[in-house]
C-alpha cells in the first residue's frame, strides 16, 4: 500500500519574468516500510521534491497524497499537523536549537502535537534510548560531537512515531566513519517499520537503499528497486 | 502549543540575552514607575484638597489675611498694628460672627520623643474655638482649659497619626501625661483627637495659643533690631452665623477691623469659594501632564521592544524554520513571539512597580508633610496594565513577521 502518492507534480518558481521549472511532471509512489534514496546533482530538483514530500511547500500543479490525505488540498494549519505527526525531518546541519538541551530538542515535535508532559517524557527517553544517547539528555548540542548531534536529530525525527522519515544529506556534515554509523542507524529505523527517504547527491550513499530514484532537470530519469525484478518506474 | 510553555520559552529567551533584555525593559520600568508615582502624587494632592475642604468646614468660614494697603494709604500704613489679639477680641463682638479662632502655625515645628521625630508645619497654637470651627473631637484625655490657656501651660493635644509616629501603637490611655519635646521645650500630652482616617487631619498637633505666642512668636526682631513684643496673630478664622448674611457679616467685620487697624485697610477676607476654585483644576493639570510624559515614555519603550524583537527574530530565522518543520503552526510562532514581548513587558512592569514604590518613598521624603503621595490600587493596576498592553502591542508586528516566514527559506538561512 502506498504511503506517498505523487501525481504529475510541477513546481515552478517565478523570478521576475523567468520561470524556473524545479519539478516538471513528477509521479511516483512510495510504499509503507520502503527505504528509498532520491539522488541527483545540485539543482536537479531533489530538494524541491523533498520539501513537497515534507509538506514544507505546495506544488504549482499536480497532487500529493500522504497516508491517504491529499496534502495539496490542505490548509496551512493542517500541513503543520501533518509535518508534526506523520513526518520526521533529519537535516544535513542537524538544526538542533542551541538554547535548548538535548531532551528539550527531542521533545519539540511532541510539544507542537499537544502531548501531555508525562507522555512526552516517556517518549523522549525512549527515542534517546533508541539512538544510544539517553545519558546525554541534559547536555546542550554544542557539548556533543557531530555524529552525536545527528543521532539526536534522528531521535527528534522518531519521537512522534511518524510514518515517514525524510533525511536531507544526513551524512553531509560528517566524516565517512561517523556517516557510516548514521546510515546504520537509518537501516535500523527502517527495519523497525518506518518508511525512510534519503535525499543525497552521493551515489555511494544511494547504494545503501534498495530503491534509488534519480532526478535530473526536474524529472525522474531512473527508478530502480533491486528487490524487484522489474524497475518500479515501469509499473506506473 | 501550551501557552505556559510559551511563557517559559519567553523567560529563557530573555535570560539568554540578559543585558539586552535589561536595556530593552528599562523603558518599561521607568514608564511604569513614573506613571505609578504620578498617580500616587496627584492622588495625594486630591486627598489633601478634599480633606482641607472638609477641615475648612462649611462655606460660612472666613479667614483673615494680610493684604498690601491701597496706594492712597501707603503713607499711613505704619499706623496699623497688624493682625493682633485685639482683632480677635473685637471680632467676637460682631453680631453676625459666631466663632473666632486665633491660630499660630509654626513653620518649622519638630516634636521629639525618645529619638522619634515628627516634623511638620501643621503644628498650631489655638484656643477652644478651634475644636468647633475645625470640627475636631477629643477622643481621649481632654482639651486645654481656660486656666491652661491663661497660664501658657505647656500642654499638647495630638492626632492619631502623629501619636503613632511618636509612640507607636500604644493605647491612648497609657500615654496621657507623657512628656515630649516641642522645638526643645518640654510639653505634656494631655489628650488625643479621634481617629478621622484623614491623611492630614490625623496629623494635627495643637498647643495653647498663648503658649505658642510666648515661646515662638514673642520676639519681633527685624534685621537684627528688637522692635519690642510681637502681638501679631498669624491667622484668624471666623465663622459667620449664616451663609445668607455673608456679605453683611464681612462688611461688619471690615468696619470693626478698620477701627482696630487705625483706618488702615491692610487685611482681606478669604472665603471658601475663591480659595478652592483653582485647586481641582491644577490637580487635573498635573495628572494630565504626568500621564502624557509617562505615556510617551511607555510608547518609546514599546517601540524599543518592537525593534529588539525584530532583530531577535531575524537572528532566529533558522530556529523558526526548524520549529515550523517540526510541526509548529503559524499561530504557534505568532503566540511565541507575542508571549516573549509580553513577558519582557510584564517583567519590566513588575520591576517598574518596585521602582515606583521606591520613587514614591523618595518623593514623600522630599515633599515632607506637605503632600503625602498615596498609592491606590487602581493607580497601580492602571500602570501595570498599561505596560502589559504596550508589551502586547509591541509584540504584534514582529510576531506577524515571524509567522509569515517561509519555512524553506528560513531553514536555508545562515
Amino acid at each position: 500500500m502506498a504511503l506517498i502518492e505523487v501525481r504529475d507534480v510541477q513546481r515552478i518558481y517565478r523570478m521576475g519574468d523567468n520561470e524556473v521549472r524545479a519539478l516538471d511532471g513528477v509521479s511516483l509512489d512510495i510504499d509503507k516500510g520502503e527505504y528509498v534514496s532520491i539522488i541527483g546533482p545540485s539543482g536537479s530538483g531533489k530538494s524541491t521534491l523533498m520539501h513537497l514530500l515534507g509538506c514544507l511547500d505546495v506544488p504549482t500543479s499536480g497532487e500529493i497524497k500522504i497516508d491517504d490525505v491529499t496534502v495539496t488540498e490542505s490548509s496551512g494549519g493542517k500541513l503543520s499537523k501533518i509535518r508534526g505527526q506523520k513526518i520526521g525531518f533529519v537535516f544535513q546541519s542537524f538544526n538542533l536549537l542551541p538554547k535548548l538541551n538535548i531532551f528539550e530538542n527531542v521533545e519539540l515535535p511532541l510539544v507542537y502535537s499537544g502531548i501531555s508532559r508525562k507522555q512526552r517524557r516517556d517518549r523522549v527517553e525512549e527515542a534517546l534510548e533508541a539512538v544510544g544517547l539517553a545519558d546525554r539528555a541534559g547536555h546542550k548540542s554544542n557539548e556533543l560531537s557531530g555524529g552525536q548531534n545527528q543521532r539526536v536529530a534522528i531521535a527528534r525525527a522518531l519521537v512522534n512515531k511518524p510514518q515517514l522519515i525524510l533525511a536531507d544529506e544526513p551524512t553531509g556534515a560528517l566524516d565517512s566513519q561517523t556517516g557510516e554509523r548514521i546510515l546504520e542507524l537509518f537501516r535500523e529505523v527502517n527495519a523497525s517499520g518506518h518508511t525512510v527517504v534519503l535525499v543525497t547527491h552521493d551515489p555511494e550513499i544511494a547504494e545503501e537503499t534498495p530503491r534509488k530514484i534519480m532526478i535530473k532537470d526536474g524529472k525522474i530519469v531512473q527508478d530502480v528497486d533491486r528487490n524487484k525484478a522489474t524497475p518500479a518506474g515501469d509499473s506506473i | 502549543m501550551n501557552p505556559l510553555l510559551g511563557i517559559l520559552e519567553g523567560f529563557r529567551e530573555i535570560w539568554s540575552h540578559k543585558f539586552r533584555s535589561l536595556l530593552t525593559g528599562l523603558g518599561v520600568v521607568l514608564g511604569v514607575a513614573s506613571l505609578m508615582s504620578m498617580f500616587a502624587i496627584t492622588n495625594g494632592q486630591a486627598i489633601q484638597f478634599r480633606e482641607s475642604l472638609e477641615m475648612w468646614g462649611g462655606a460660612n468660614r472666613v479667614s483673615l489675611e494680610d493684604r498690601p494697603v491701597p496706594e492712597e494709604q501707603e503713607s499711613i500704613k505704619d499706623l496699623s498694628p497688624g493682625r493682633t489679639y485685639a482683632d480677635v477680641v473685637a471680632l467676637k463682638r460682631v453680631p453676625l460672627v459666631d466663632l473666632v479662632s486665633p491660630q499660630h502655625r509654626l513653620n518649622n515645628g519638630v516634636v521629639e520623643r525618645e529619638g522619634r521625630f515628627y516634623r511638620s508645619h501643621w503644628i498650631r497654637g489655638v484656643d477652644e474655638a478651634f475644636l468647633e470651627i475645625e470640627n475636631h473631637q477629643v477622643g481621649s484625655g481632654r482639651f486645654f482649659t481656660d486656666v491652661e490657656l491663661r497660664n501658657r501651660s505647656r500642654v499638647m493635644v495630638m492626632g492619631q497619626k502623629t501619636k503613632r509616629t511618636l509612640f507607636g501603637n500604644r493605647p491612648d490611655q497609657e500615654l496621657l501625661g507623657e512628656q515630649v519635646l516641642f522645638n526643645g521645650v518640654k510639653f505634656s500630652v494631655i489628650g488625643f483627637f479621634e481617629e478621622y482616617d484623614h491623611q492630614y487631619k490625623d496629623r494635627v498637633v495643637v498647643v495653647p495659643f498663648s503658649t505658642m505666642q510666648e515661646l515662638f512668636f514673642a520676639a519681633n526682631v527685624v534685621n537684627g533690631k528688637d522692635l519690642g513684643p510681637n502681638r501679631k496673630v498669624e491667622r484668624i478664622v471666623v465663622r459667620v452665623r449664616d451663609m445668607e448674611v455673608m456679605d453683611e457679616a464681612i462688611e461688619q467685620m471690615r468696619n470693626v477691623l478698620l477701627q482696630t487697624h487705625n483706618g488702615v485697610e491692610d487685611f482681606a477676607f478669604r472665603t471658601r469659594e475663591n480659595m478652592f476654585e483653582n485647586i481641582e483644576q491644577s490637580v487635573l493639570g498635573v495628572r494630565l501632564s504626568g500621564f502624557i510624559v509617562s505615556g510617551v515614555t511607555l510608547i518609546a519603550a514599546g517601540v524599543g521592544i518592537t525593534n529588539i524583537m525584530m532583530a531577535s527574530i531575524k537572528e532566529r530565522t533558522r530556529e523558526i524554520g526548524v520549529r515550523r518543520a517540526l510541526g509548529a503552526r503559524k499561530a504557534d510562532v505568532f503566540v511565541q513571539i507575542c508571549l516573549e514581548a509580553l513577558v519582557l513587558a510584564v517583567l519590566g512592569g513588575v520591576l517598574g512597580l518596585g521602582a515606583g514604590y521606591a520613587l514614591i518613598e523618595v518623593v514623600a521624603q522630599l515633599l515632607d508633610e506637605t503632600t503625602i503621595p498615596v498609592i491606590d490600587f487602581w493607580g497601580v493596576l492602571f500602570s501595570f496594565v498599561t505596560a502589559v498592553v504596550i508589551g502586547f502591542l509591541a509584540g504584534i508586528a514582529p510576531a506577524i513577521q515571524a509567522s509569515k516566514m517561509n519555512p524553506i527559506e528560513a531553514l536555508r538561512f545562515e
